[in-house]
């Protein structure tokens, strides 16, 4: 009865590995929730980080602003330029080989750990170019990390419109510049952002990238692109690393997850949204 | 009409992909350019085959590596660890799971994929560290094999996803003529679908190592940072733990600053190569 | 009169050579059918007459003479625009039935309403689908039957005021009462549009053309009016096409 007993342990196999995961994320979700809840509050979320050592008491407001702005600067920078490079790729691009050679190139920049974007931007942006440990700095480095990311989702859907469609445009004496605002990136547009605010989502969790070039343990609301920020996982890290406060630590984890669940829903909310037809 | 602006949004394209091309194959040379002065002062074999690292000695004390292999022992214990997990999950939900509760569970597992790395460290030094030490009696929970747990738990939702695609569709293709056999759905996974997405499971594989040796924040906070023979129940290093935490120590223009960027180089080096093998293997999941 | 005059006309794919030198005038105002079997190269010659040859991976040799002047002279959006082509699978844009219509015009600077109204009215008209459709002209195009997605294409292809209109077996994925709707109205079309249909379907050939082209393997083999070429073929080839189908 050997067949009988492998297909059970085979069962057993699927049913035990997708109850870990399954168990895993509960718990993950469940002991961040829990312990964040208990010492979560409006004037957290509101005042600035005080005691000694600073952030043992007070809040993390200007932590959630400065890691809004540098989510935002990021996707800025990153979408505007991996959109043109998707659209020249699947639109302009006439030879097969300048093609490979910009897939292996982005492939290649996919490959570079976060860390070492990071080591770029501190070299490069804030000593040479003296940009200073800044907003600006900090948010270019993590938008050089998610290009690779908002490049290879935009250009597959350039690249899944239906080519019959296109030619139709074509035939009818129409330029590309044309179909691609009017035809293909209405359709397209909804998995696009998608793609940017996942994006935004991993550039706002990181906190490799931004240690070296422009997060600190305490600065106030940024007034400029030149000022240095805080941020959500830098002063996680320093909470924790320091030992200043586990409380604070739990609390701020839970604002980080919350903010980074919210831009994920909205994007898995584009994705599934109905393309309408617009009239 | 659109004459003019036709023209102008092209050149616009045109400008804006060769900007990013230039940005980064700039950003790939900058980091190139960086670690090359250091191996002017040190021989490659020498910096990749010597076992000490202390920035404060001479330059021949600058070698890693302890830290090379704490960087693959940490992730080599991470895919060990989730492949089976992951594979068999995604067999789950490529056989018995339809439907809306499929979209259900994929979106469950997502969530894993985005919990920052910080989060995961953090968790990692509160709950594993820490039931090492009380649970196991280890004098330090800091260990090479609680980076690997974690690392695990972060790297399953590539693994999941990147088999699952596949196998669904494989599934897909030979469901219909298996059922008129009359034969399980379990021997039909086992004997067909399994073997069939070998490659699949190959390309999620090295797709983990990479996103494993690349990680910064969770490995840092749970490894203890010692750049020595890494063991699995000891503390280690890994080359992006290393660069983090003593970046901001290092004078730029120094030796140990450029020593950093040759230890980089040399984990992209690494992950370069897995990424070239990842990008061959799809290509040739395409052709299929 | 003719409108088109094809002097050798050549089509590669790389090194592939699909058409061996075509010679053939087109009539304005008539339709001309093209036959013969698959792969023979009917839909290359219509994708080299629309300029489209191009962007499907293909080139063109030899010579062709547009309205008195050198066809590769001409800018190819204009050569689009004065030569509208139908696929044969229908491909209506994922808009709206009016913004289907609009597109092209739009393009071509046609800003007021009152006037982008009337287009799409007419054209519909002339497309024997505005009674189907004039209800909510807003709905998306995609919701459409086969039949009249197709009929919303020519619709589509008129809007930009061709003087000739190509069709690739436009009729080969319908049946046969969309067929019959489509016959009708390309007899219509006639009066105003020089009409180049490429069909499968020799009863089709028949009952609609003026004059018929019979191709095989890139060659055009004969040429002559429809009702000589189905009574009295004069080469041994076509009247073995013709006799095939038929017998």
């Amino acid at each position: 009865m050997k067949k009988v007993r492998d297909n059970f342990l085979f069962r057993m196999w699927l049913m035990l590995s997708a109850l870990i995961v399954l168990a895993l994320v509960g718990f993950i979700i469940g002991y961040i929730v829990l312990n964040g809840m208990k010492s979560i509050s409006l004037d957290f979320l509101l005042s600035h980080p005080k005691g000694i050592p600073l952030g043992a008491e007070g809040g993390i407001l200007p932590a959630i602003v400065g890691s809004l702005l540098l989510t935002l600067i990021a996707c800025a920078s990153a979408s505007v330029l991996a959109l043109a490079t998707a659209v020249y790729v699947s639109f302009y691009c006439q030879s097969r080989q300048l093609e490979t050679v910009v897939h292996v190139i982005v492939q290649c920049m996919a490959g570079v750990p976060s860390i070492v974007v990071g080591l770029f931007g501190y070299t490069f942006l804030v000593a040479k170019l003296n940009l200073g440990r800044s907003l600006l700095s900090a948010g270019l480095t993590l938008g050089v990390m998610i290009f690779p990311f908002i490049e290879v989702r935009a250009e597959k859907s350039l690249r899944e419109f239906n080519r019959a469609i296109l030619q139709s445009s074509y035939a009818l004496g129409v330029s590309k510049v044309y179909t691609l605002l009017k035809l293909v990136l209405p359709q397209c547009k909804a998995d696009i952002v998608a793609a940017v605010t996942l994006a935004g989502g991993f550039a706002m969790g990181a906190a490799a990238p931004i240690i070296l070039t422009g997060a600190v343990i305490f600065a106030p609301i940024p007034r400029s692109l030149s000022s240095p920020v805080m941020a959500l996982p830098f002063h996680l890290y320093i909470l924790t690393g320091e030992g200043i406060s586990l409380e604070k630590a739990y609390a701020t984890a839970l604002v980080l997850m919350v903010l980074i669940f919210a831009i994920n829903i909205v994007s898995i909310a584009l994705t599934f949204r109905r393309k309408e037809v617009g009239r | 009409m659109y004459r003019v602006f036709d023209r102008v949004f092209t050149q616009l394209v045109k400008i804006l992909t060769i900007c990013s091309l230039l940005t980064l194959v700039f950003v790939i040379i900058f980091i190139f350019k960086e670690s090359v002065v250091f191996f002017k002062a040190v021989p490659v074999l020498r910096f990749i085959s010597g076992r000490s690292w202390n920035p404060l000695l001479a330059a021949d004390n600058l070698s890693i590596l302890n830290i090379i292999l704490g960087t693959l022992y940490v992730s080599l214990v991470a895919i060990v660890l989730a492949l089976p997990i992951g594979v068999g999950s995604a067999l789950l939900l490529a056989g018995y799971v339809k439907g809306q509760l499929r979209v259900v569970i994929r979106g469950i597992i997502d969530v894993l994929a985005g919990i920052p790395s910080v989060v995961y460290g953090f968790i990692g030094l509160l709950v594993l560290v820490k039931f090492f030490e009380t649970t196991l009696g280890l004098s330090s929970g800091e260990s090479v094999l609680a980076g690997g747990i974690l690392l695990a738990v972060m790297v399953l939702p590539y693994i999941i996803s990147t088999c699952h695609e596949s196998m669904e569709k494989i599934y897909r293709e030979h469901a219909p003529s298996s059922q008129a056999l009359g034969v399980s759905r379990s021997y039909l996974l086992r004997k067909i679908i399994l073997p069939e997405s070998r490659r699949s499971i190959l390309a999620a594989t090295v797709l983990a190592l990479g996103r494993a040796m690349g990680e910064t924040m969770a490995v840092m906070m749970v490894i203890g940072n010692a750049p020595i023979p890494p063991r699995l129940f000891g503390k280690c290093q890994t080359i992006p733990s290393l660069i983090a935490l003593e970046m901001g120590m290092a004078e730029v223009g120094s030796l140990h600053y450029h020593a950093l960027f040759a230890s980089g180089l040399v984990l992209m080096l690494m992950l370069l190569v897995i990424n070239l093998i990842l990008y061959f293997l799809k290509k040739n999941i395409l052709l299929q | 009169m003719n409108i088109l005059e094809l002097i050798s006309l050549k089509a590669y794919y790389g090194n592939k050579q699909v058409l061996h030198g075509i010679d053939m005038v087109i009539r304005k105002n008539a339709i001309t059918a093209v036959i013969g079997p698959s792969g023979c190269g009917k839909s290359t010659l219509l994708l080299t007459l629309n300029r489209m040859l191009e962007e499907c991976g293909g080139r063109a040799e030899g010579e062709i003479i547009f309205d008195g002047k050198d066809f590769f002279a001409y800018p190819k959006e204009e050569v689009r625009k004065r030569i509208g082509i139908v696929f044969q699978k229908p491909t209506p844009f994922p808009l709206s039935i009016y913004r289907n219509l609009t597109y092209a015009p739009i393009y071509y600077g046609v800003r007021d309403k009152k006037r982008l109204k009337q287009i799409v009215e007419s054209k519909l008209k002339v497309a024997g689908l505005y009674e189907e459709v004039q209800s909510d002209l807003h709905q998306s195009a995609l919701q459409l039957s086969g039949g009249q997605q197709q009929r919303l294409c020519i619709a589509r292809a008129l809007t930009v005021e061709p003087e000739i209109l190509l069709l690739d077996e436009p009729c080969s994925a319908l049946d046969i009462k969309n067929t019959a709707n489509i016959e009708q109205m390309l007899l219509r079309l006639a009066r105003d549009y020089t009409i180049v249909i490429v069909t499968h379907n020799l009863a089709q050939a028949k009952r609609i053309s003026d004059y018929t082209a019979f191709l095989l393997d890139g060659e055009l083999v004969e040429y002559d009016e429809t009702a000589k070429i189905f009574s009295r073929p004069e080469d041994q080839r076509t009247r073995e096409y013709i006799e095939g189908i038929y017998g």
